[in-house]
Parts: structure tokens; sequence; C-alpha cells
């Protein structure tokens, strides 16, 4: 996990993922960013949950700015993830990328009728996959005007 | 009166007292004489008249008046004439002409003679000369019989002989009566007719010569009980005098007349029956063996539905016999469920035969599952039909069954293997599903790894790592195609859209918008005309036309390529066709491009092989067929099909 850096006011990412090499990826595309940002990394949806609603373990954690949600985890399915999300007063105005391996026009459908903020896949390209999450972490951190009580 | 009769009788008797007179004694016996005579004259039924030489009555005793119906006094000194009717008279006369000649005396045959009143009567006469003392015949005197009572039971007798022979030969068999002989008494025409022999050879024949041979027997019998018992019937052949046989039914009637006993038979030609029987029972026969050796299974059930008949298949099929199945009830015969879909089609008849609503020859069609007496259960098909009488009303229910055992299982076992074939599919489905989220992890871990690898220790690998890496990479990216292009493919038919009006000018515009590049790239011109609307899904025949025309732009030979699009009418379809100047396909690999990933050409050319194979999946489902015509270095033309069909009418 990244340290904090109490000069900058950093932001803080969640990143739902089960598999450690997107971890991984994410972490290292992530590193080059000139944003100060915090990446939390659960595993399974409820674990997702339990963090966005600072739950149990998470009670101390910081509310998300975005979320990158994957839509193939375990335990809870990231589509049910995202609608208790955009079900949920606190939480919906938080943007959720959906970041996923699935160029399956029915997921992509699906995860924007349950309001998903975007969508993207990953690509197979190493670079290319820096390049979408240093591109998603820019617009969404950096230029989409988000509300400041969004929280 | 009296005077004048005693002085007739004075004369009649005058040749006789000629001889005595004289004599007192004799006198008186003459008187005594004369007085019995008178009386005899006076007292006999049969009447005794003289008649002069021109015909008057000169005397007549009672009795001629009783005959005549006059008087004594009126019919004296008339004619005979007038009491005879005018066509009797010229033989009268000759006989009395013959007898005042001759002398000799002559019996006349009964005559017809007029009464006073005009009514006719039937007179006999004997006729005798009347002589004067000398000898000479003076008149003639005769003796007259009324026969008129006689004459009439006669003329009704033959009357009554002339009708029953009528009646007798009218008849339309034969008649006859034999004695205990067996001689032919009487016969009528048609029993001459009939067998063919003369009244004169008849004569000397016996009732059992005109019995065929073979019938003699019986015939014995026959005769022996009609003599006996009364009376008797049979069947029998008559033997013709030309030999042929005809069958008669015999009536016999003991008859005694007198002293004799004597058979009277009627017998009626029953050939024409007896071959219309033969008929009957030749056709009943017929489908009598048909029934019973038929596969189908018929049976009758009358109008309460109970069972009157069952063919043998019936019996064979479940093993239980007519009788048993006869006093079995529904659910005994069949399954439940079948049971319970034969009540309700049997209260549907019922409703509809009150109703009125079932037309003459509609049948009911059912399918039950029966129970065999060895336990199992076999499926039929039966169609129902009632039979009915001449005013329409159903009698009976004709049920004519099919052994559907084999085919309800056969269709069970598809019924299950397109089950298991469904839910293969659904598990493909969830396969590729699974594929593309799953399978590409992995993928793009070993890529991404490898090249954050080269990334990252740049500066420590040789130039042989860093081809290496780009292999490994290349892997994995066509890997991706791979899966990708599969996916598509399993799409086609579980993530279609329903069938819409599509405007193919429009989906070939989208497919050479996607194709942009390409198109550019290559220089490719394509011609088109006017292509129709079709129903189906916009999105996959969009893919259509850029899987063939990507290919044709894509498979181009020296020159640049030249693609042109058609439609045409053809039957009830739509018949498409894309015409390229590229490289052409051998025949032989016709079907092969169709096959996933099946590619003809290597790496000169890009692609994974699913363009075409997506595309037929497509024109599949949309009820059509695609196919091609080419020739290596003659260009190609793709054809496919899109059915005409209504809007929402889908797959």
């Amino acid at each position: 996990m990244i340290q904090q850096d109490i000069a900058v006011k950093p932001v803080d990412i969640l990143l739902v993922e089960d598999n450690p090499g997107d971890v991984r990826l994410t972490q290292e595309a992530l590193k080059d960013a000139k944003l100060k940002i915090n990446l939390h990394v659960v595993n399974d949806g409820i674990e997702a949950m339990a963090f966005l609603r600072r739950e149990g373990k998470y009670a101390e954690k910081p509310p998300a700015d975005l979320v990158l949600l994957d839509l193939n985890l375990p335990k809870k399915d990231g589509r049910q993830v995202l609608a208790e999300i955009k079900g949920d007063c606190d939480l919906r105005r938080t943007p959720v990328v959906i970041v996923t391996t699935s160029k399956a026009e029915e997921d992509i459908v699906k995860t924007y009728d349950l309001h998903a903020n975007c969508y993207v896949t990953k690509p197979l390209d190493l670079d290319q996959f820096i390049m979408m999450v240093q591109s998603i972490s820019h617009f969404w951190l950096t230029i989409v005007k988000l509300p400041t009580d969004g929280r | 009166m009296r005077t004048k009769d005693e002085r007739k009788l004075k004369t009649v008797l005058g040749s006789v007292s000629a001889d005595i007179s004289g004599v007192k004694q004799l006198q008186e016996e003459l008187l005594k004489s004369e007085e019995k005579y008178r009386t005899i004259l006076e007292e006999m039924d049969e009447g005794y008249y003289e008649i002069d030489c021109k015909g008057n009555f000169t005397f007549i005793n009672e009795a001629v008046a009783r005959i005549f119906g006059g008087t004594r006094r009126e019919m004296l000194e008339m004619s005979y004439k007038q009491y005879i009717p005018q066509e009797n008279w010229s033989s009268t006369v000759a006989d009395y002409t013959s007898v005042f000649q001759t002398g000799i005396p002559k019996r006349r045959r009964p005559g017809v003679s007029l009464r006073k009143d005009g009514t006719k009567t039937y007179r006999e006469d004997s006729i005798f000369p009347l002589r004067n003392e000398k000898g000479e015949i003076i008149g003639l005197r005769g003796i007259a019989r009324d026969v008129t009572e006689q004459k009439l039971a006669e003329e009704a007798l033959i009357k009554e002989k002339l009708y029953s022979e009528a009646v007798i030969d009218s008849l339309p068999g034969i008649f006859y009566v034999i004695d205990t002989e067996g001689r032919f008494v009487r016969y009528n025409k048609n029993a001459m007719e009939v067998v063919g022999y003369s009244a004169e050879e008849a004569q000397n024949m016996r009732a059992w010569d005109i019995i065929a041979e073979e019938d003699k027997e019986l015939m014995a019998a026959k005769l022996i009980e009609v003599f006996r018992d009364g009376a008797a019937d049979t069947e029998i052949k008559v033997v013709t005098k030309a030999g042929k046989k005809i069958p008669f039914h015999i009536t016999a009637k003991r008859v005694i007349l007198g002293d004799h006993t004597y058979m009277l038979g009627t017998g009626i030609d029953i050939s024409k029956r007896l071959a219309a029987e033969r008929a009957r029972d030749e056709s009943e026969k017929n489908y009598r063996l048909l029934a019973e050796n038929t596969t189908d299974i018929i049976s009758i059930v009358d109008k309460d539905f109970n069972l009157v008949w069952l063919s043998a298949s019936g019996e064979k099929l479940t093993g239980f016999s007519l009788e048993e199945q006869k006093y079995m009830t529904l659910d005994k015969k069949v399954t439940p469920e079948s049971a319970r879909r034969s009540l309700d089609l049997i209260k549907r008849i019922i409703r509809e035969e009150m109703e009125g609503t079932f037309p003459p020859d509609r049948h009911y069609d059912i399918q039950s599952e029966l129970y065999c007496k060895d336990g199992s259960t076999k499926w039929t098909e039966t169609k129902m039909r009632f039979i009915r009488d001449n005013q329409g009303k159903a009698v009976s229910m004709l049920m004519q069954g099919r052994d559907i055992d084999e085919r309800k299982k056969t269709e069970d076992a598809l019924q299950k293997t397109m089950e298991d074939l469904k839910r293969s599919n659904e598990e493909l489905q969830q396969f590729a599903y699974v594929a593309s989220h799953d399978l590409q992890e992995p993928l793009r871990m070993v890529s991404s790894y490898v090249q954050l690898l080269e990334k990252r220790y740049k500066d420590k690998l040789d130039p042989d790592a860093h081809d290496f890496i780009d292999y490994a990479v290349s892997g994995a990216k066509r890997m991706q195609n791979l899966i990708n292009d599969l996916l598509s493919y399993s799409r086609v038919g579980t993530r279609g859209k329903p069938f819409m009006p599509v405007d193919c000018s429009e989906v070939l515009y989208a497919a050479t918008s996607n194709l942009e590049v390409a198109i550019r790239e290559a220089g490719a011109v394509i011609d088109h005309d006017d292509l129709p609307q079709v129903i189906g899904d916009e999105g996959q025949l969009i893919q259509v036309f850029q899987n063939v025309i990507g290919n044709a732009v894509k498979f181009h030979g020296e020159e640049p390529p030249r693609i042109c699009i058609d439609a045409k009418l053809v039957g009830d379809e739509w018949v498409f066709s894309v015409k390229d100047n590229g490289i052409g396909i051998d025949p032989q690999f016709f079907e092969r491009i169709f096959l996933v990933f099946q590619r003809l050409n290597g790496t000169d050319y890009p692609g994974t092989g699913i363009g075409l194979s997506i595309a037929r999946k497509v024109v599949q489902r949309h009820g059509g067929r695609m196919w091609l015509e080419s020739q290596p270095g003659q260009g190609s033309t793709f054809y496919f099909t899109v059915p005409i069909r209504e809007k929402g009418d889908n797959e």
C-alpha cells in the first residue's frame, strides 16, 4: 500500500480485484502517476461493500474517491456490488469504473444499465494497460468535477 | 183347363186306347191307367211337352211351365222358339226336324233356354216323335230337365279350376304336387320351364329324378319328413334337363285328398340370394381378414363406450383378450394421464354430439399409453369415428388405433436428446462466457508480465531475449483473438436480437463504414444495386456483409479489389451475391472455408478464419443458406439467402 503524504491531500482509490497479477499491474501503473494516490485493494464483493460502508475492520478507512471494479469476483459478483453502490444514497455519487476482461456486449449494456460511470476492458498489452489505468485516474480525479460533499 | 188337359191326354194315349175300345174292363183299366199317367205327368219334376208340326206347344205339364217361368195357359199355342235364345234356334230346329223326319228320338245336350223374365236356365231335352193313330208323325214330344243348378256348379268348378291354374302358373316359383310314389300329379308352367322337360317326359319321372345327385339323400329325408310330420322345408339343388344345377328353397306340405296322400311343394330359385350371400360372405371375410390381420388396432365401442369388438391385433398388442378388455375399467386399461385425457375427450365428444357441433365425418384423435398384460405399457394413437345410422344418429364408434410405441419412445428419446442438447448448449454458452473472462486473464498475465520483464530489465537482456518476448506476446495476442472470435461465433445463436424489418442498403453502408480503413488502403471499389428490405437481425446482417466484403477486400489479387453486391428475389427468398475479382478459391475448399478457424492462406493474410463461419451461422439463423462459386484466380462470388417472412416471425 502506498504511503500517505500529509502535505498533499491524497486521493483514495478502491481497487476491487481478485487477481493478484492485475493488482500488481495496477499498482505498477499508478507508481508513475503524478497524484498522491492511496490504492486500497479488496479481493471480493463483500469486502468491497464493507470497505465502502466502512464497516468492521474498515471502520477507520477513508471514503473512496474512485472505485475500480472487476466484474467477476468471488462471493459477491461485481454487478451486484455496482447495483448496491448505485442503490445507496451515500455511495451512489462515487464514480465506479468497470475494469474487466470481458468485451461481451451484454456485460457492457448491463453495467451501464446499473449506472456504471464507465466501462473499460483490460488490454493485453502492458503499455496499453498502464496507459488505461493512468488515463482513468487522471480523468476521474483531475478533470471531472465531482460534488465536494460527494463523500 | 182341366177339360183341355183331359182331351190332350186322350190324344196322347189315343194309340193305346184304340186297340182296346169297347171292352169295359179294359175301359176301367184304361181309366185307372190314364189316371196313373196323368198323376205321373202332373207330379213329375221333368217337364213333358208336345209340339205340333208348326212348332207350337200343344201340351205342357206343370213342370214345363215351372222351367220356363210361365203359365200353362199362356204357353199353349206358342212357338217353342219363344223360349230359346236366337243363337240356339238353328241347332234346335235341326234337332227337331231330324226327329220329325226320321222318327228317331234324340237326346239333346244341355242348352240354354230363356225364362219368361229373360233369365237363362239350362235345360236338357229328350225328344221323341208324336204319331197319330195311323202312325204318322204329327209332332214331337219332349221331356225337359232343368239342369241350371248342375250347370252353374259345373261352370263354377271350371272357373275355379282355371283360376287356381292361373294362380299356380303365375306363382313366381315352381309348384308341384307329387304322390307318395314321387310321381308328378300337378305342376305349374314355371316348373316345366325351369327343368325343361315336356309333359310327356314328366309323366314317367319321379320327383328325385330332377334333384342333384349330392342332394338326393337330403331329398329322401325331407320326403319322409313331409309325409310323416306334414311339412318341411329345405334348400336343394334341382338339375335341369340340360344338366344345370339350380338351388331352390322348397317348402313342402302334406295334403290328404280322399284316400290319397300327396305332397304339395313350392320352390323359389335362390341362386341370386346365394350369390349375394356368397359375395357378402366373401366381402365380410375380406374385411374380417383385413381387420384381424391389420397391424392397426380396430375396435368398436357402443354408444356408451363399451367395447364390443376388437381386432386380433388389439388383443396381441396388450395381451388382454377382448373378453378381458370388455370388463376392464379405464384405469386398468391406460395410465392415469391417458385415462384423464380419454375422459376429457369422451366428455367433449358427448358434448359436441349433443350440441350437433360434430361434423358428420370428423374424427377425434387421441394418444394413449396402454397397460399390457406383462406389466409394460404401450403407446397408441387412435382415430375415433362415429358409425351412424340412416338418420345420422351415432350408434357406435369405430376406433382405429396404431401402435406408436416405438415412435413415441423414439420421440421421447429425441426429446431427451433435445433436452440434453439444450443443456449442453447452455453449458457451452456458460463455457464460452467463462472463456471470455477467465481464459483471458491468465493470458493477460503472461503477456503483461513478459512485457514488464522486458521493460524493467531491458538493459540486461540480449537480442534473442527480446525476440522471445515478442513471440510470447504475439502468441498471447493471437490466443486472445481466437478466444474473442470463438465467443462471437458462439453468440450468433444465443445473443441474437429479435427479427425486425431491416433495410439492407443501410446494412451495407454500416458494413462498409466498419471496413472503411481496409477499403481505403486496398483501393477497393464497391458497386451495388438497390438492396431490399428484409426481416432479420440488423447487427448480425451487418456482420455477414462485413465479413464477406472484408474477405473480398482482404484477398485481392494484383488488381485493386472490385466488389459487386446484388440481390435477386428467387421464389420466396432474397438471394444476395457478393462478387469479387480476388484470388479465388479452389472448389475443393468450398466447405472447409466455412469451418471455424479453417484458413486457406498463411500469414500473408491476417485473421483467425472465423469470418465466414460466423456469416454462415447468421444466415442459417435467418433460415437461409450460404454458398459460393469460385475458381482460383477468377475471383469469387458468395451467395446467401434471406427468406421473406412476416415481421415478428422469428427463427
